[in-house]
């Protein structure tokens, strides 16, 4: 949808977009920004236990496994994408990286055929949407469905026990008891992909596929070869999602990530990237993932239900689009 | 079994009578049917200087039996006086969801937890954090392994599936053969039925095993297996199906081969198609647990604690046996109803 939307605009116009939609991007991230700021603050008022060290820590761990995903979700939705087989990938990669270490195979060997199960379905993605072209939502669906399968049929739907002590101290330990490890290593991989996607070719094109495929076809990207890195890239990340969740709970359950992207995408679409792509941040999706985090840990500290939460995210995602459309409209009557 | 002999029933006249029944009702000797007992607080109701607030947490928010659980934590919070706030994730098997609400709810420095484990490794770090904080833990249905928390409340079921197999080879006078489908070997229930079945059939020689089959919480599945043993032995008399999914694959069998009445069909739980096969004789028995019971007594015993009282680190919650016979008497249907909200019989 994306594709055809953006393929009308010419090329010449390219560089102004861009430069329209990442201050555009600039600005929803700060208000989203302020958002979190304003909870932060709401909460604290409300709830003595909120601003202590330990529930600093509390919500940097909970926030890690969607920040993780939500890197990867902003590259594949800045394509104008969307890859719903995350989840499934914590799955499949949780229950074979389990099973490996409670068969006592070395640690690295373990990590690293769940980094390649995460790669391999991201390969399968980015295969089915540009050779077999079919829509990225299809095209992950069924991947999410394969990898869910797969996940219950390898463990015959049970549980996986017996990781290593030393991989549950990495996913439950912290530095100074403030930064979990797990969210410290989100924050390097956060930091590095900002980097990749606003400062390298690969980050341009990244964005050019998504605004303008055809302009980006045109002056010489392999378009189709940076689809499919976009995707391994989604899967090698969810795949690090699923490990540093086996680290964290201890175990591995055969649907323990199910529907995980569903908040991997709320993240980045807070963070003020726009599903016909061209638009996004890393450091938006990061603060989206954060908002999401406080939101469920700050209302859980001041009473309200579980029940509501819910209710109370789905408001924010929807008030988060909302807002960014009506900017846009605005933005698009001005031109 | 040794347990203590104080009980909380006669604080709980809403349930006295249906664990009244199931005592009547445990056949053979010994076995643990009776509730059991625990710390009841001896304090004066609602009396207690401090307010306390408890956080309940269970597997899920919108099963009928986590709900029940939760009703008996807010009845007993009414009585003695304290707040029980309730969380829990979306689905059974959300357990970073899980994880996070416990961890906050210690961040929040509740007076206490009541806790059912997703997952019991994953919760051993949390619960032992909990309890260095001095923030007291009582797990119900669900532990955790090690057991590091103040005190685990659960239905038997080594006593309940015990009970249940001596009142099956009675009426079926101690002679045949019996299989058994269970829906699988990994949980601790799973485990544990048809173990405890097992240990009642001892006693009865003139019965004979056949087999055991793991029916993966799948009803075509259980069905299909079922009517294999069925084929293959046309002795059985006796079928036990270890929870409410393996037993009405029994149950489907059993209808579908024409041998209502012919085999007796013993089972686990509850849910409406199971009440129905109930009703109409196709299963014949069924263990029914009381996770009202569980909130209630966990809140007993986490006030308990905050009274500086010893309570015993486990307590087996009582059970009923649902038979054809009973269905319709009002114990049954106040135990079926902690399964089915609104249930009338």
């Amino acid at each position: 949808m994306g594709h055809l939307v953006s393929a009308s605009t010419t090329e010449n116009k390219m560089g102004s977009t861009r430069f329209r939609m990442s201050l555009r991007s600039a600005l929803n991230a700060s208000l989203v920004f302020g958002g979190l700021i304003a909870l932060v603050v709401v909460f604290s008022v409300l709830s003595k236990s909120f601003l202590t060290f330990s529930n600093i820590f509390q919500i940097l761990q909970q926030v890690a496994v969607v920040g993780i995903l939500s890197i990867g979700q902003a590259f594949v939705i800045i394509t104008a994408g969307i890859d719903m087989s995350q989840g499934s990938v914590i799955d499949l990669v949780g229950i074979m990286t389990g099973l490996l270490l409670e068969h006592h195979y070395p640690i690295w060997i373990s990590m690293v055929a769940g980094l390649l199960i995460g790669a391999a379905t991201g390969f399968v993605n980015g295969l089915l949407i540009t050779l077999a072209k079919i829509p990225p939502f299809i095209a992950t669906l069924g991947t999410m469905s394969i990898d869910a399968g797969i996940a219950l049929i390898i463990p015959n739907g049970q549980p996986v026990f017996g990781i290593p002590q030393s991989v549950y101290n990495f996913g439950n330990g912290g530095v100074l008891k403030i930064v979990p490890n797990i969210a410290l290593l989100m924050i390097v991989l956060a930091i590095a992909f900002h980097f990749v996607l606003s400062k390298t070719k690969f980050g341009r094109c990244t964005y050019a596929v998504g605004s303008n495929p055809l302009a980006a076809r045109l002056s010489g990207m392999q378009v189709n070869r940076h689809i499919i890195f976009v995707y391994i890239l989604s899967g090698v990340l969810s795949a690090v999602g699923g490990i540093v969740m086996l680290a964290w709970v201890n175990s591995a359950m055969p649907d323990m990530g199910t529907n995980y992207q569903l908040n991997s995408i709320a993240a980045v679409v807070i963070g003020g990237a726009s599903l016909f792509g061209g638009e996004g941040t890393v450091w938006g999706s990061m603060i989206g993932a954060l908002l999401m985090a406080v939101l469920a840990n700050g209302s859980q500290l001041v009473g309200i239900s579980s029940y509501w939460q819910s209710v109370l995210l789905g408001i924010v995602v929807v008030l988060a689009v909302f807002i960014d459309g009506f900017r846009r409209r605005s933005a698009g009557m001005n031109a | 079994m040794m347990r203590k002999t104080k009980s909380t029933l006669h604080k709980k006249g809403c349930l006295s009578g249906a664990v009244g029944v199931a005592a009547m009702l445990a056949v053979g000797c010994g076995t643990d049917v009776s509730h059991t007992a625990t710390n009841v607080p001896n304090v004066p109701v609602a009396a207690s200087t401090k307010h306390y607030t408890f956080e309940l947490i269970t597997k899920s928010n919108d099963s009928p039996y986590w709900l029940a659980v939760k009703q008996g934590a807010d009845d007993a919070a009414k009585k003695y006086g304290v707040t029980v706030t309730f969380e829990a994730p979306a689905t059974e098997t959300d357990l970073t969801t899980q994880l996070s609400m416990f961890n906050n709810a210690v961040t929040a420095h509740v007076d206490g937890v009541i806790l059912a484990a997703q997952n019991p490794s994953a919760l051993v770090g949390p619960v032992e954090h909990a309890e260095k904080e001095g923030i007291p833990v009582v797990t119900v249905d669900s532990g955790v392994s090690p057991n590091v928390s103040d005190c685990f409340l659960a239905t038997n079921n080594i006593s309940a599936a015990e009970a249940l197999a001596e009142y099956a080879a009675q009426k079926v006078h101690g002679k045949g053969q019996y299989a058994i489908i269970d829906f699988n070997q990994e949980s601790s229930t799973g485990i544990q039925r048809p173990e405890g079945w097992q240990l009642g059939m001892k006693k009865y020689p003139g019965i004979k095993y056949v087999g055991m089959q793991l029916g993966n919480n799948s009803i075509t599945t259980s069905e299909a297996e079922a009517e294999t043993f069925l084929h293959a032995h046309p002795n059985i008399n006796l079928m036990f199906g270890a929870n409410d999914r393996s037993v009405l694959g029994i149950a489907n069998a059993v209808q579908a081969m024409g041998l209502k009445g012919k085999v007796f069909v013993a089972g686990f739980d509850a849910d409406m198609g199971e009440v129905g096969d109930i009703k109409s004789g196709l299963i014949n028995a069924a263990i029914l647990q009381y996770p009202y019971e569980m909130g209630y007594e966990a809140v007993e015993e986490l006030v308990a604690i905050k009274h500086g009282q010893h309570v015993p680190k486990q307590i087996d919650t009582p059970y009923m046996l649902v038979t054809t016979q009973n269905v319709n008497t009002p114990a049954a249907i106040k135990a079926i109803s902690q399964y089915i909200p609104g249930y009338k019989g």
